[in-house]
């Protein structure tokens, strides 16, 4: 279903990304971890049209998406979430996701089927209770199910979630692993998903691929990499290996 | 909206619409027709611009431009023989084909556009200047018809309502939605489907077209057109001023305000003279910094603390 | 600065040598245009430092003051006034400095700042009132008959009939001085190290030691300063009025995406580029499109290239 080809990307002097070659099948829960400021983040604005690689393709469902505009992507089929969360903060919470179905498909909808279907969406993530409440005034956890809820809204085939575990409790960690496999199974919905909680990701992921400083090191089941040398160099350092 | 409430308040408008517009008939007061007329002009140019600032957030600062452009171009029109209505929306029209040269500012973020929109009204006058034979130049241009008071009362009052109502089904509507959404947060919304650039071009382009339209008016009205009035900051400064007394991003936001900015016109040259232009500048400073959200918008702020404030004791209660 | 200094004496090699081309071909009317590129580059020079208060206070504090004109031209108000009650001495002619400085820091302390906290818009904005409140003034104060001081000058005569005035080659002298010295203020003291800090990331500084709302509430005032300097010089050479502000500022803005934002020399060879391409224009379209050449050249770089010619960092 997405097809990363040699990406690379830099800033200035910084090489954020250096010929990164990946693919998510559809159907699967891919992991995406690395020690920070291994270019995760990067990967996926690439992936999403928000930066330019350097060099390098990416092909969603066989065709080129590399460089086109978020909103066009977002049309096509893929859904993101953002790692700082990035809520329209003077709307309220059904106007979030209301927005987003109202724009992020590439169909015709009127606003009041809008209204039910982001209703349906607030009930699917459990934030229904919200529904009016500005999302300015929301705590980190609503606000990552919002996030979810306003991806989920634009009906994509593929959706990356960018650490969407960060700075929430264990009982809140496991609601929201459920839900992502919930996304998966009921809605056949294809996630990448960079995180840092590591047992989400070895308990949720089908298979698991690491990055450090840009370059793509390990790949496999979660197993496989939790006792991958390289994996264990760069994230606890030599001594460890 | 369920469908008698729709009927209920198409009818509460109707009613201050069609007395404002049978008034002059009745009233037969020259100041009454003076002073509604400008405050209707001044109501559509906050109306207008409001629709830019205040909902998509691009801050405008050569609304003179547009409005001077419109009011030329309507001028030229009637002076080339078109007929009155075509010339009016000529104006529009103008106006707007000017707003297609400023697009590619929205490459830029924030403030950029402000800046670039500031010299416009210089360099329109200037070519206005330049092109002296046709346009007459700094000793002005006077319309070709008998002036009529009334008819250019009758046609600010509709531009003007018409700006308010293309605001209300503008911001009730999806693009409502979607502004809010650019104007929280730009990179969310184009994530999430919201082709920003095109938003904003469509937000300028009706904002142009309606100071076009009000510059229209404004040359019916005056009869008389000279480029160092009608490119004057003023014309830039005071749709910023209303919005922001009234309250970017609201409707009732610039009524209130174009109401303060025309009654304080006429006083403040009672009071203080000469100096009443400071005045208005400290006005929108401390306005700025003390109370950024205008009169209306702060109601709307204390209104909701209010009935949070209320709903909050009502569940203590229980 | 190393990336700038060969691009200057690349342009100004340019110039000097398409002026020797068109003495040598066109003899008789080259001499009319070195004399305009020559005035263009004085001109400049003079742009250049206009710019330069605008271009300190944009750097350091990232507000657009837009009354920045207004300021130059109330300098100049002061100057003339100064001037025509005690007569042209160095002391009238400076007097305008420190009032202007004190006023800036008064504007920047209780204003500036506070406006800066607010977000993005509303620093401009009240520029932008300023600016209205100012014109106002100053209409008051002096009406709006265009005024001026006529030093009567000698000049340095130019081939084909035209000539160099001396008090251009002064006010270039003295825009190149002013430019050095603050460059050297802000590359050598401690406070001018403190500044260039604070502009470069707030939040560092700020853990540094350094007192950020002080240091913006300073660089406000510099930047007026700055603007009371250009307004001493053109109460000598230019006519002003209280609606001549947006003639200076729309100069200094052209003069920054020219030349780079917070960058000295840039605002100086973006000034001269400026000077020489608004002089030639000038003599070719006519004196009243002056203005209009300028904002429209200003008007062309932020829609084509933004970053400007000799841009460190990209400013927007």
């Amino acid at each position: 279903m997405l097809v990363c080809k040699d990406i690379t990307k830099s800033f200035g002097g910084l090489v954020a990304l250096r010929g990164v070659s990946l693919e998510v099948k559809k159907g699967e829960i891919v992991g995406l971890i690395g020690p920070n400021g291994s270019g995760k983040t990067t990967l996926f604005n690439v992936i999403c049209g928000i930066y330019r690689p350097d060099r390098g393709v990416v092909y969603f469902k066989e065709e080129d998406i590399t460089g086109r505009k978020p909103y066009e992507i977002c049309r096509l089929g893929i859904g993101r979430t953002f790692q700082l969360v990035k809520p329209f903060k003077t709307m309220t919470v059904l106007e979030n996701v209301m927005t987003a179905i109202l724009f992020g498909r590439s169909k015709f909808i009127t606003m009041t089927e809008a209204r039910k279907q982001a209703l349906k969406w607030l009930d699917f993530v459990g934030l229904s209770g919200m529904k009016d409440k500005v999302a300015g005034e929301l705590g980190i956890a609503s606000l990552r199910l919002l996030e979810i809820a306003r991806a989920l809204a634009t009906e994509p085939e593929l959706l990356l979630l960018d650490e969407v575990m960060a700075g929430l409790n264990p009982v809140e960690v496991s609601r929201v692993g459920d839900l992502i496999e919930r996304v998966r199974s009921d809605l056949g919905i294809t996630i990448f998903w960079v995180e840092h909680v590591m047992r989400a990701i070895m308990k949720h992921a089908d298979r698991v691929i690491v990055l450090d400083r840009g370059e793509k090191i390990a790949e496999g089941t979660p197993k496989e990499i939790a006792y991958d040398e390289k994996v264990i160099k760069a994230y606890l350092g030599e001594p460890y290996a | 909206m369920l469908r008698a409430e729709v009927y209920w308040k198409s009818l509460l408008l109707a009613i201050p619409i069609a007395s404002l517009a049978s008034a002059p008939f009745l009233l037969k007061s020259a100041y009454f027709v003076h002073f509604f007329s400008l405050l209707f002009l001044f109501l559509a140019l906050a109306s207008a611009w409001n629709i830019l600032g205040g909902y998509a957030g691009q801050v405008c600062l050569g609304t003179g431009a547009f409005f001077g452009i419109g009011a030329y171009s309507m001028m030229l029109s009637l002076k080339a023989n078109l007929p009155l209505y075509a010339s009016i929306i000529a104006g529009g029209i103008a106006a707007s084909c000017l707003a297609l040269l400023i697009i590619p500012l929205f490459r830029l973020r924030g403030i950029y556009f402000a800046i670039g929109t500031l010299f416009l009204p210089d360099i329109i006058r200037t070519f206005v200047l330049y092109f002296s034979d046709v346009t007459g130049g700094a000793m002005g241009i006077y319309l070709p018809l008998i002036r009529d008071p009334l008819f250019a009362y009758t046609f600010l009052l509709a531009v003007s309502v018409c700006t308010i109502l293309v605001t209300h089904f503008l911001v009730n509507s999806r693009y409502g939605l979607a502004m809010r959404a650019i104007r929280d947060d730009q990179d969310a919304g184009e994530m999430y489907g919201i082709n920003a650039t095109k938003l904003k071009t469509m937000c300028l382009l009706t904002y142009a077209f309606l100071c076009g339209l009000a510059g229209s008016g404004y040359a019916l009205y005056m009869g008389f057109l000279d480029p160092y009035t009608v490119f004057h900051l003023t014309w830039s400064i005071a749709p910023v001023f209303m919005c922001i007394i009234g309250g970017q991003g609201t409707i009732w936001g610039p009524i209130v305000g174009s109401i303060i900015y025309v009654v304080l016109s006429e006083q403040l040259t009672f009071i203080v003279g000469e100096l009443h232009l400071l005045v208005f500048g400290g006005i929108l400073i401390a306005v700025i910094l003390l109370a950024p959200y205008g009169i209306v918008g702060a109601l709307k702020r204390l209104s909701s603390n209010f009935v949070r404030g209320w709903k909050a004791c009502s569940y203590a209660k229980t | 600065m190393k990336k700038t200094l060969p691009l200057i004496f690349l342009f100004a090699l340019l110039v000097i040598l398409s002026c020797i081309l068109a003495y040598t071909v066109l003899k008789e009317r080259a001499g009319i245009l070195l004399a305009t590129i020559v005035n263009g580059v004085l001109l400049g020079g003079f742009y250049g430092l206009t710019a330069m208060g605008l271009s300190l206070v944009l750097g350091i504090t990232r507000i657009i003051n837009v009354c920045h004109g207004e300021f130059v031209v109330l300098g100049a108000y002061i100057g003339y006034w100064l001037a025509i009650s005690y007569g042209v001495n160095p002391m009238t002619l400076i007097a305008s400095l420190p009032i202007l400085f004190i006023v800036g820091l008064v504007i920047g302390k209780t204003m500036m700042n506070r406006a800066v906290s607010m977000g993005v818009d509303q620093p401009l904005l009240v520029a932008f009132g300023l600016s209205l409140c100012l014109r106002n003034l100053m209409r008051y104060l002096w009406t709006a008959t265009p005024r001026g001081i006529n030093i009567p000058m000698g000049g340095i005569p130019f081939p084909g009939g035209t000539y160099i005035s001396h008090l251009s080659l002064i006010i270039f002298c003295t825009s190149v001085v002013g430019l050095l010295s603050l460059h050297l203020f802000l590359k050598n003291t401690f406070i001018g190290k403190a500044i260039r800090a604070t502009g470069q990331h707030q939040e560092s500084a700020r853990l540094m030691g350094i007192d950020v709302n002080n240091i913006n509430a300073l660089a406000y005032a510099l930047g007026l300063l700055l603007a009371a300097v250009a307004g001493s010089l053109v109460s000598l050479r230019f006519s002003f009025d209280p609606e001549s502000g947006p003639m200076f500022l729309g100069r200094a803005l052209c003069a920054i995406v020219l030349g780079g934002v917070g960058h000295v020399l840039g605002a100086l060879a973006g000034g001269i580029i400026l000077g020489v391409v608004e002089s030639i224009g000038a003599s070719l379209l006519g004196d009243v499109m002056r203005d209009a050449i300028v904002f429209l050249i200003f008007l062309a770089i932020l829609l084509v290239k933004p970053t400007g010619l000799f841009a460190r960092y990209r400013a927007f």
